[in-house]
């Protein structure tokens, strides 16, 4: 009995879910329908990073540029792997992606995109970030790369530039074999990372600069004299604004002119971002204590143009590493 | 007989007087009594029916999307062939390092989760205030997502395998000790009440009638959670702990999937020794107990009134070859094969669990360290933030965890069905679908995204699927495993008297099944809220991503309202279970 009924409701059921297959629901996606990108929608993807709280609302100024001078909606979607990004540009399925360089270098081997554009942390200054290498204030046994050998070593994450590759690189080069002279840690973040050095887990940590000189310090997870900088990378390039090539050229030069046109206070003043302005940090000149907007996850004041000869030095620390995570194919 | 009694078999599934009295006119077709069991079962059925409809009209569900995008699937999958396997010894010493975090873990979590299971159980007897705290701390351990806890034991215990232990273990809690929960009340009363009868206390009765009866259930909980806790090293990743799962996020994380695909290869080979050591298990524990557990329900159905002891005899005297007496007299305890085999499972395991925590290497001089570290982790937490945004975003998770769930559930009960030894139809079929589906579990969500975030592009669409497939993996992987717990007795005495193979299904194994069938069901929407965690990875957003987002960025405020808000929902779909259990059991 039943059995009988439940047949019936799933039976009716069934009818009105697929009746209902026809009409699309406040979630539904482009879908194949615009398959290789038409020009009614573009698709613009982000990864979270530990210094943006809400992902989709540091983009939102971008996107409201972009959706002004392209004159297309522009869907924004936060997604949490770099590998389902890069797999949706593969397919042609998003058409603007902001990612990490080192994400980047996987990717352009893979998918038809070019950087256009990397994030400026402050007016006059150069893209890109530095890592930094770490003690404990109160331990001077390190002074230098040389001394990390025979030492715990806390890096972030085996596919972060600042926090793993870079320093790998470096390292290398002052003599030190991280597989054989080293124990290593992988903390899977920077913050993470500190916290670790300061519990006595690892002797040195590899963060980014931005974690050290402000994030930390502003949140009150970093007190003065608590850590030791002893070593400065070379300058590695920031985080890219990758489009698909599969964009018409004047498409992708309208998307560089309205990128590296917007400033971070100059889009609080076209109200890019009305009701959540944030103050400009210090190290941003006259501008500092300015209402500004968000550009992005790492809080850029403007963009510049980027090509894919700026991620050479990306290249050159995966032939001084050899690093697994260079060599894999796909 | 078969066929010569095929005729009979309408007559045989109604009710037992029209087979006593097959020579009056004819009764008419016979039903039952519209009955609260079966409206509560329909109402169930129309809600999953009506969710689903509403998940799929929210996504904008299009088969023929998902048929264009299938070029760039096979693309991708393309790109994973050849398998790159690690070398040997890595391999083995990731393995060794993952059995040993995910046994400690699940080790300790059985080890709780038996008291608790037994005191938050309707069928209780003791103080009656303990269950109210007991069930809250089983759906909070199960609400609260393993990286929360990974993070503060990181905190209190440093970076390391006992954090790592520590987190698994708390978070396996909450489903070893609801699933126990839900055997326990379904474990035949009547030997309890005979033990309480005599002057038993209730840890004496649990122990020596409720445990007992109990064990086979406990066991395949334990192991399929011990699976879970495999997959699931990836987490550990966080902790510093490492294991096979971080070294799959690596190299997904780099798109070495080559590398990836290798890795998946041993998880699945590990995961199917795993299966093949629970049906194993199941098999040796569980005999002897249904035997003794059916032949007590025949008494209490059919033969009130009688002492079980005749129950037992009428029940091996009625029906023929499925119950014939076991291989010795109840009153020998002595030792034979399985008691030895038991017994020698039961040492080896101890012993394993011993290396494993011997493994995790604790370090008191952190502890002194922890209080500070805690306590600003948990200032942290309050007050939570709570947001329309979140309360949306719980919402959203909710549906599409709702509608993956029953479309799940419906597959997964197709896959059940043709795996459970005593429903399928051809036992190699069974062995394959087995195989299969343990090939399907072995693949993480993240290369489900992958795949479906290629084909469809992200979005809501894509995680849909994502988390569709792993909820019907879970989903045949419960109902199978509680088919086979069943009372063989009704089919077999349906067939025995000619029933043909389905109406044998439909009155001897689908009524019994029904209660079990419901709460699984209503645990894997509630797996599939807290596995949600895809619907992030494939862009679709939902609580997952604003989880992950909050503890990346230490809004642990932020977490903390999340995980009151996802444990509201749990403790109300656990809810709705227990009423749905409580009228159909």
């Amino acid at each position: 009995m039943f059995r009988k009924s439940a047949l019936g409701v799933v039976a009716a059921g069934a009818a009105i879910a697929l009746l209902s297959a026809c009409g699309a629901g406040p979630g539904s996606t482009r879908g194949a329908s615009a398959d290789g990108g038409g020009s009614d929608e573009l698709v613009f993807a982000a990864i979270p990073s530990e210094q943006s709280d809400n992902l989709e609302a540091s983009f939102a100024p971008i996107v409201s540029a972009l959706e002004k001078d392209l004159g297309v909606p522009v869907r924004f979607q936060a997604v949490t792997s770099n590998a389902a990004v890069v797999e949706a540009q593969v397919a042609k399925r998003v058409d603007i992606a902001v990612y990490g360089a080192f994400s980047y270098y996987l990717a352009r081997s893979r998918a038809d995109v070019e950087p256009v554009a990397v994030p400026l942390a402050a007016p006059g200054g150069e893209p890109g970030a530095y890592a930094y290498g770490v003690t404990r204030g109160d331990d001077t046994s390190i002074a230098s790369l040389k001394d990390v050998a025979g030492k715990d070593v806390c890096f972030t994450d085996p596919g972060s530039t600042t926090g793993y590759l870079q320093p790998l690189a470096s390292l290398r080069e002052a003599g030190v074999d991280v597989d054989k002279d080293v124990k290593s840690v992988f903390t899977h973040g920077h913050d993470t990372a500190v916290a670790s050095l300061l519990a006595g887990d690892c002797d040195i940590a590899f963060v980014g600069d931005v974690f050290i000189d402000q994030l930390l310090p502003a949140r009150g997870q970093l007190k003065p004299g608590q850590v030791t900088k002893v070593w400065t990378s070379p300058l590695i390039p920031g985080p890219p604004i990758v489009v698909g090539t599969w964009l018409p050229q004047d498409t992708r030069d309208k998307i560089v002119k309205t990128v590296t046109g917007l400033t971070a206070a100059g889009a609080a003043s076209a109200g890019l971002c009305k009701g959540s302005e944030i103050k400009g940090p210090k190290n941003w000149g006259h501008y500092a204590d300015a209402p500004a907007c968000t550009l992005g996850a790492s809080t850029a004041w403007t963009f510049v143009t980027a090509t894919d000869a700026t991620y050479q030095p990306i290249a050159r620390i995966c032939e001084i590493t050899k690093a697994e995570v260079c060599t894999s194919g796909g | 007989m078969l066929s010569a009694m095929a005729g009979w078999g309408p007559a045989m599934v109604s009710t037992t007087p029209a087979t006593r009295a097959p020579a009056t006119a004819d009764p008419g077709p016979l039903r039952p009594p519209w009955s609260a069991r079966a409206l509560i079962a329909a109402g169930l059925l129309v809600a999953a029916v009506a969710v689903t409809w509403l998940t799929f009209w929210w996504i904008g569900l299009s088969p023929a999307s998902l048929a264009a995008g299938l070029d760039d699937t096979a693309r991708l999958l393309r790109r994973m062939w050849p398998p790159d396997l690690p070398r040997a010894g890595d391999v083995a010493w990731m393995i060794v390092e993952t059995l040993l975090i995910a046994v400690a873990g699940t080790g300790l979590a059985a080890l709780a989760s038996v008291p608790l299971a037994f005191v938050a159980a309707r069928t209780h007897k003791g103080p009656r205030r303990l269950r109210p705290p007991a069930r809250a701390v089983i759906v909070l351990t199960r609400a609260v997502p393993t990286l929360a806890f990974a993070i503060l034991f990181v905190r209190i215990f440093g970076l390391g395998p006992l954090a790592g232990a520590l987190a698994v273990a708390v978070h396996s809690v909450g489903m070893i000790a609801k699933l126990l929960t839900d055997a326990v009340e379904e474990a035949d009363p009547v030997p309890a009440e005979a033990a309480r009868a005599c002057g038993a206390g209730e840890v004496q009765v649990a122990v020596s009638s409720v445990l007992p009866r109990v064990f086979p259930a406990l066991a395949g909980i334990v192991l399929y959670r011990l699976d879970i806790n495999i997959r699931a090293s990836a987490v550990l990743g966080v902790v510093g702990a490492g294991g096979i799962g971080v070294a799959l996020q690596t190299a997904l994380g780099s798109l070495n999937y080559h590398r990836a695909a290798g890795i998946i290869c041993v998880i699945v080979v590990l995961v199917l020794l795993l299966e093949l050591l629970s049906v194993t298990v199941r098999r040796t524990v569980l005999r002897p107990t249904v035997r003794r557990r059916t032949a007590s329900r025949t008494s209490r159905r059919d033969l009130v009134g009688r002492d079980t002891g005749a129950a037992g005899r009428t029940a091996g005297d009625t029906t023929g070859t499925a119950a014939l007496p076991g291989g010795r007299a109840p009153h020998d305890v002595g030792w034979d094969r399985g008691r030895v085999l038991r017994v020698a499972g039961a040492i080896a395991t101890g012993v394993v669990f011993l290396v494993s925590l011997w493994s995790l290497d604790p370090d008191p001089g952190r502890l002194s360290g922890a209080w500070p570290n805690l306590r600003a982790v948990l200032t942290g937490m309050w007050p939570p933030a709570f947001s329309g945004d979140l309360l949306m975003a719980v919402l959203e998770s909710l549906l599409m965890a709702l509608g993956a769930a029953a479309v799940g559930a419906a597959c997964g009960l197709v896959l059940a069905l043709l795996t459970a030894v005593n429903t399928t139809p051809w036992r190699p079929l069974s062995a394959m679908v087995r195989v299969l589906l343990v090939v399907v579990r072995g693949i993480p969500d993240l290369v489900y995204a992958l795949l479906f975030v290629a084909a469809l592009g992200l979005g809501p669409y894509a995680g849909f699927l994502a988390l569709w497939i792993s909820s019907t993996a879970l989903a045949a992987k419960f109902f199978a495993d509680s088919l086979e717990q069943l009372d063989p007795l009704p089919h077999e005495a349906l067939t025995s008297v000619g029933a043909r193979r389905w109406q044998a299904f439909a009155a001897g194994i689908w009524p019994q099944f029904v209660p079990s069938f419901t709460g699984n069901g209503l645990f894997v929407a509630d797996l599939a809220l807290r596995e949600s965690v895809v619907l992030g990875i494939a862009g679709a957003g939902g609580v997952g991503y604003l989880m992950q987002e909050s503890i990346a960025t230490l809004r642990y405020d932020t977490t903390a309202a999340i995980v009151i808000a996802i444990a509201v929902v749990v403790y109300a779909i656990e809810t709705l279970a227990r009423i749905a259990r409580r009228h159909l059991l």
